[in-house]
């Protein structure tokens, strides 16, 4: 029988929608009956593309170099990355701190008529002589899928001339999927493809994967670490700041388990189908309802579940006096959250520890997990608006300005405009996730609602660059297509 | 052939959707990829009324791959006309229209009679770097937006300088100039930054004449502007930092503009004597061998490692080692340029190396004796390197991480003032 492979494009994935305007109790309803279908935007301002992720995913690997193949444009901003590994280096204690290694072939208009096959070539020599790296990640770009150059055939190639070298070509083309998340799936099926290959190797008793993005501090390895260290395992903390060898012990572990929902979720299935690893895919663990359910998760498959709930009661009998604190606060204020796919929704859940009420969430992708977190929200908030959408800050100031929440959760600019005070649950640099990292991110929020100083001077002094007549408008009209 | 990059010092030409971003109520509309105006943005002063998440864009999908994008890029412009408030808007092309042929100019010509104006600039990434596509806004501007004008204001001089948001201190640096040329009695009008905008670009045509200051970026802008209004052009290279440079620089442009040069000299007497007051005062910081060695590197964009070359060789004293100029600067100009480095005072002559490779220039100050710990004006990149071989290290040109510039300018008298504060906290903050 063919098999049929993950394509790495998310939108593949039976049931996931993009674009969509709805409410809490609406969107469960619909999509229960399965009345959600795909639709588009006729307006809609700039996304992030999923060669970021990609490259993201994989940036703070030890001994890599990493080649664009693209036009010099795709890396332009490439020092954010820079500065993420930088930092990331400098909280682990490394002394001597590097960059990371990144080349660009700069395809240009003889390559969009002849190919850039020469170009990638003299790329990959290059690294080569210049780093001799164990790793080559080569990574595909908009130009490059659509002047057709045949990367796998190009690396195999390669391979062959450079055998001390791992090639491996990276399908992350930003046209391919408008949910950047397909960015990190495209680098786990090159990972699975090129490093590991299929082949079984020894399992080490104990040994759990903890996949990780980019953007989870050290703080927050640290508090996972420690979580799971309670529970007697070994933790082999994959891709981020990592290597050639740990990767390959990917295959060894006993269980696998991701810090991020949409990291490495596909590529856990993949796991157990080719390697026989059970994983545990729940939450992201920011607040205590979610730390509990993703601790509960992974001590399940490794059948540690009586172990589990007795590090949980201690940990509880620790934080919630200390929650309490913060409780006290915050209790009552209305929240709007705009996140990513596994943060906006673990901070919905976490507004919950502070009693907090939900009213409006902005997120990416709905989808079979969606639902999930949708059925628990809606238990708990009575009235909330949903808008599945990847930033488009114009919806957003729409309905904020409508809403009036005390306070935002997400990317603060916009908000912070109208005069909202606002916070950040995405911290690549502080803790935020786990028993401490949710005391933290509770003491965040207090501190900026107790002086809203500089967003209400903000809004007073700058305006938000859209027409008046915006703002009394339906803020989903230019979402089309959709519901039936 | 384009050559590969390894640690790349500027983005492609889309990327001067920043160049609309600096004018004011500018707005990109970008047709274009998912990822372009995140990945083409930086985190160096750009969240003001519009900031690259806001920038209406096409993302084309598969779909449009296939079938064209031209509807999506109608419905956009369309929309962003009803939705955002600008007072210009410039539809920019990314890779995909232009490989698959949209008829993008064609989309944009439907909006003539649109309430606001709409321009066209073709910004495909595989064209060429930012640096080009700043030159093809400011064409777009004068071939789509600007009318003739028989009005000639007598005394306005427009003011073009490098690329907005890749050069750091793009508004300090016009601010000043700006400052500078009123001075002498002059009327500037520049069109990046607070408060200038459609207002001043609607005065362009009726400028005494243009000045351009640049070693090369701009100059066929400045051309065009000959061309259609016949409006007279000065290049000056430079950008001036310091009282050598600067003095010259106002004499010049007094010279250029008709100003008695009484007045030139009377303006340029009272700047240098504050200016020799302030580094009288400090002396001994510059004297001192021990805080930071004669030799140095610039690595920069032809802007910077001229202007600051320069600078550190005619005003405070230094001995230039190899400078390095990475924008990728047209072969046309480097003679012109390279015969800058060879006229420093003192018959100073400095070896100047157009690279773009990030790893050669790191192995030729590796490789080169500073006599001691050498000083590096560069991009981020350089950090690790200097990390690496102990030198004092200033980040001043693309791409930049560790600090934050807000309207802080080099040019002119006080601009070279903050130069030698930046310079020598980064020397004695260290314990060379």
């Amino acid at each position: 029988m063919a098999e049929v492979k993950y394509s790495g494009v998310r939108e593949s994935h039976p049931g996931r929608i993009n674009d969509l305007g709805s409410t809490g109790a609406k969107v469960e309803q619909d999509y229960r009956k399965g009345c959600l279908k795909r639709a588009d935007r006729s307006f809609s301002q700039g996304l992030q593309c999923q060669q970021i992720n990609s490259m993201a995913a994989l940036m703070s690997l030890e001994d890599s170099v990493f080649i664009s193949h693209s036009p010099q444009g795709c890396v332009g901003c490439s020092i954010m990355a820079v500065d993420m590994y930088r930092v990331g280096q400098a909280h682990r204690g490394i002394k001597k701190i590097k960059n990371p290694r990144l080349i660009v072939t700069n395809l240009d208009q003889k390559s969009v008529v002849f190919g850039g096959e020469t170009k990638l070539r003299e790329a990959v020599e290059l690294a080569v002589k210049r780093y001799s790296p164990k790793l080559i990640f080569i990574y595909a770009s908009c130009a490059s899928g659509i002047i057709g150059d045949d990367i796998d055939a190009i690396s195999s190639d390669l391979q062959k001339q450079y055998p001390d070298t791992l090639i491996v070509p990276i399908h992350c083309e930003g046209f391919k999927s408008k949910i950047c998340a397909s960015g990190f799936d495209a680098a786990f099926i090159a990972i699975n493809k090129y490093i590991l290959k299929r082949e079984k190797i020894e399992k080490q008793k104990g040994l759990v994967n903890l996949f990780a993005p980019t953007t989870v501090s050290y703080a927050d390895q640290k508090e996972m670490e420690r979580m799971l260290k309670l529970l007697g395992v070994e933790v082999n903390y994959i891709p981020f700041y990592s290597s050639l060898e740990k990767i390959k012990r990917i295959p060894a572990a006993e269980a696998s388990t991701s810090i991020c929902k949409v990291f490495a979720d596909e590529f856990m299935k993949t796991l157990e189908e080719d390697y026989d690893i059970p994983y545990s895919h729940t939450v992201m663990p920011i607040g205590v309802r979610n730390t509990d359910k993703w601790y509960r998760g992974i001590a399940k498959v490794l059948g540690k579940e009586d172990e589990v709930e007795e590090i949980i009661e201690q940990e509880h009998k620790r934080i919630e006096p200390l929650v309490a604190k913060i409780r006290q606060r915050l209790e009552g204020k209305r929240v709007f959250i705009c996140g990513g796919t596994g943060r906006s929704f673990a901070a919905a859940a976490l507004i919950d520890d502070f009693g907090m009420e939900l009213i409006g969430l902005e997120t990416p992708t709905y989808d079979d997990d969606a639902q999930v977190d949708i059925e628990y929200l809606n238990k708990i908030h009575k009235n909330f608006v949903v808008d599945i959408a990847n930033m488009q800050p114009f919806e957003q100031v729409n309905l904020v300005k409508k809403l009036k929440p005390d306070a935002f959760i997400g990317v603060p600019e916009w908000a912070a405009k109208l005069g909202i005070p606002t916070t950040h649950v995405l911290d690549g640099k502080r803790p935020t996730m786990g028993y401490d990292g949710l005391l933290f991110l509770g003491n965040k929020i207090a501190d900026q609602l107790s002086n809203p100083g500089f967003n209400k001077k903000l809004s007073k002094h700058s305006r938000l660059p859209y027409k008046d007549s915006w703002y009394e408008q339906d803020p989903f009209k230019f979402i089309t297509g959709g519901q039936e | 052939m384009a050559k590969i990059l390894d640690k790349q010092r500027y983005k492609c030409a889309l990327a001067a959707m920043q160049t609309v971003q600096a004018i004011d109520r500018a707005l990109p509309i970008l047709h274009s990829g998912p990822g372009c105006a995140q990945k083409l943005s930086d985190g160096t002063g750009s969240s003001g009324y519009f900031s690259p998440n806001i920038f209406p864009c096409t993302s084309i999908n598969e779909k449009d791959v296939v079938f064209g994008g031209v509807k999506k890029l109608n419905s956009t412009i369309e929309n962003s006309l009803k939705v955002i408030d600008a007072d210009l808007y410039v539809v920019l092309t990314g890779c995909i229209p232009e490989i698959v042929g949209d008829d993008s100019e064609e989309v944009v010509t439907r909006f003539e009679d649109a309430d606001k104006p709409v321009v066209y600039a073709p910004t495909a990434g595989f064209k060429g770097n930012n640096y080009k596509g700043h030159e093809q806004v400011v064409d777009a501007i004068i071939d789509q937006y600007l009318k003739k004008s028989d009005k000639k204001e007598e005394g306005l001089v427009n003011i073009w300088a490098d690329v907005p948001y890749q050069d750091l201190f793009w508004l300090g640096n016009l601010r000043e100039i700006e400052k500078l040329i009123s001075e002498l009695g002059l009327k500037p009008n520049t069109i990046f930054g607070y408060n200038r905008g459609i207002m001043n670009i609607d005065k362009i045509p009726e400028a005494q004449f243009n000045l351009l200051v640049s070693p090369w970026v701009g100059l066929s802008n400045v051309k065009k502007l000959e061309k259609k209004f016949g409006t007279p052009f000065l290049h000056y290279k430079t950008l001036p930092i310091g009282a050598t440079e600067t003095s010259k620089f106002l004499r010049e442009v007094g010279k250029f503009a008709g100003v008695s040069e009484i007045k030139v000299e009377s303006v340029i007497k009272e700047h240098e004597d504050y200016y020799y007051y302030l580094i009288a005062r400090y002396a001994d910081l510059f004297l001192e061998n021990r805080v930071i060695n004669k030799q140095f590197s610039v690595v920069a964009d032809a802007q910077y490692t001229l202007a600051i070359t320069k600078f550190l060789v005619n005003d405070l004293g230094l001995l230039p080692a190899t400078q390095f100029i990475t924008d990728d600067t047209p072969k046309v100009y480097h003679d012109a340029i390279r015969e800058e480095f060879e006229n420093l005072n003192f018959g100073i002559k400095a070896e100047v190396l157009f690279e773009t490779d990030g790893y050669k220039i790191h192995n030729n100050i590796k490789e080169h004796d500073y006599h001691g710990y050498p000083l590096v004006l560069g991009g981020y990149y350089e950090k690790e390197l200097t990390e690496e071989l102990k030198g004092n290290f200033l980040n001043i040109s693309w791409p930049f991480q560790d600090r934050v510039v807000m309207d802080t300018s080099y040019a002119g008298y006080s601009g070279s003032i903050k130069l030698i504060e930046d310079i020598y906290t980064v020397a004695v903050s260290r314990f060379n």
